[in-house]
């Protein structure tokens, strides 16, 4: 799970939201439905002109369930439908995989480059709950090397996470 | 005898003063002395005397009339050009909304065509796409029947695409792991000097490796390079549950020793000349070691 470091002014917004998150003026559903929105269409940019590969993900990352979970905050269930349509609900699907942040700066932290997720699941700022399926999600797109592919749409990146704040009202 | 003339002028003048009627205009005019004209603001030449001529008063009459006609022509002009003006600005407003609608509509055309213009762009790109991967796949179907023809039979069908995937994202999800753990002065202590080969057989998926040499450590794909020090095998969600430590610890030393769902290949032995000579302690402390290192814990 790789993400582009943050330009000053779109890391200050994030920070607002994430603010926000925390004080409960963002409800989970709207958090889990940012940072998946966030994290797939961005994924257009990256294969764009690629169609097969885009077909490889959305055959294998797709139709799953996931439960993401900030401690003492919210839990939701995220189902990955398509690259832009991922509905959120709040009743819990203890089948699915779970991803247990600590606290909600761990995720603006790992979107933001400050940390990855590999270094928070080290540092047990973020508890995983069967891998196996979780990873089905995540290995297919880590699978295509998207880290190079990243640095090379940042700015249209930092312009997607712009537009998708800027939806969201910050 | 004759009066000089000097004295003559001063009567006729004496006379007409007499005839004239001084109207007072005020009544302070009125009540001020006779005998201090010159404090009076008016001057002789302004006092009325006497009637006025009837031609002067019919011009004065006149140019009354003429200075009304004047003024009232002078106002009907400003209000017809008023009324220009004001019919001049509604035109002018007028004409600038009508631009302003047909910029629109040019605007809105041209958008309609830009987008038009995309769309079909968007429409041959999407045609084109379809074509190549169906050139593509008829090309892919030839060659596998080539192949299939030129290759013999007892060679091994090659691993599928996707599975070769899976397995590069799970060496791309520990390596980083790896990498950070290197960066502790414990696990750089634990592996000074090894050189291990450490091989997972994932179950219906393919080969993974992990190379422990000169303070390194290297997750690939594949069977290690040379005959592995420990050996694991299993299926795949066993085998990930196990690196992100979600298998129990006391039924994974049963799933060892039983040889059921993730088996220990190579690593360990039971033996009773490995008991004796200390040889299963030293190779329980490299496993422990080796657990501790490739799960994400």
């Amino acid at each position: 799970m790789t993400f582009n470091p943050l330009t000053p002014a779109i890391r200050e917004r994030g920070i607002r939201f994430f603010k926000a998150i925390e004080n409960k003026s963002v409800t989970g559903l709207t958090a889990a439905q940012f940072f998946f929105r966030y994290f797939f269409q961005r994924l257009k940019l990256m294969f764009k002109g690629e169609p097969d590969k885009l077909d490889y993900i959305a055959k294998n990352s797709m139709n799953r369930k996931c439960v993401l979970a900030v401690k003492n905050l919210f839990q939701v269930t995220v189902f990955l439908k398509s690259f832009d349509e991922i509905p959120v609900s709040e009743i819990p699907d203890y089948k699915a995989p779970k991803l247990t942040f600590e606290d909600v700066w761990i995720v603006f932290g790992i979107i933001a480059s400050d940390l990855t997720l590999m270094q928070a699941i080290l540092d047990k700022k973020v508890k995983i709950d069967k891998l196996a399926e979780l990873a089905m999600i995540f290995i297919p797109i880590e699978s295509l090397n998207p880290k190079d592919r990243l640095a090379k749409v940042k700015d249209q990146d930092m312009e997607l996470l712009g537009q998708i704040l800027a939806e969201l009202g910050f | 005898m004759a009066e000089p003339p000097e004295t003559e002028e001063r009567k006729q003048k004496e006379k007409t003063e007499e005839n004239i009627e001084i109207v007072p205009e005020t009544a302070q005019d009125a009540k001020q002395p006779a005998g201090k004209p010159e404090e009076s603001s008016l001057k002789p030449e302004d006092l009325i005397v006497g009637p006025l001529p009837v031609e002067e008063l019919e011009f004065e009459e006149r140019a009354k009339k003429l200075e009304t006609v004047r003024k009232a022509e002078e106002l009907k002009l400003a209000e017809e050009n008023r009324k220009k003006e004001e019919l001049q600005k509604e035109q002018e407003r007028l004409q600038k909304l009508e631009e302003e609608r047909l910029q629109k509509l040019e605007e809105e055309r041209l958008q309609k065509l830009e987008e038009e213009r995309l769309r079909k762009l968007e429409e041959e790109r999407l045609q084109k796409l379809e074509e190549e991967r169906a050139l593509q796949a008829k090309r892919e179907a030839e060659a596998s029947v080539k192949s299939r023809e030129v290759t013999p039979p007892e060679t091994p069908p090659p691993i599928p695409e996707s599975e070769n995937l899976l397995l590069q994202g799970l060496v791309n999800l520990i390596q980083p792991a790896l990498d950070i753990k290197m960066e502790s002065k414990m696990y750089q202590i634990w592996i000074k000097g090894w050189d291990k080969a450490v091989q997972v057989h994932i179950l219906n998926e393919g080969f993974m490796h992990v190379l422990i040499k000169d303070n390194q450590m290297k997750a690939a794909v594949g069977k290690a390079p040379r005959e592995p020090d420990i050996a694991m095998e299993g299926e795949y969600e066993t085998i990930t549950n196990y690196l992100n430590g979600e298998l129990d610890p006391i039924l994974m030393f049963f799933d060892f020793i039983l040889l059921r769902k993730m088996r220990l290949i190579k690593g360990l032995e039971i033996k009773l000349s490995s008991i004796l000579n200390g040889n299963l302690v030293q190779q329980a402390r490299i496993l422990y070691r080796i657990d501790k290192i490739l799960k994400l814990k």
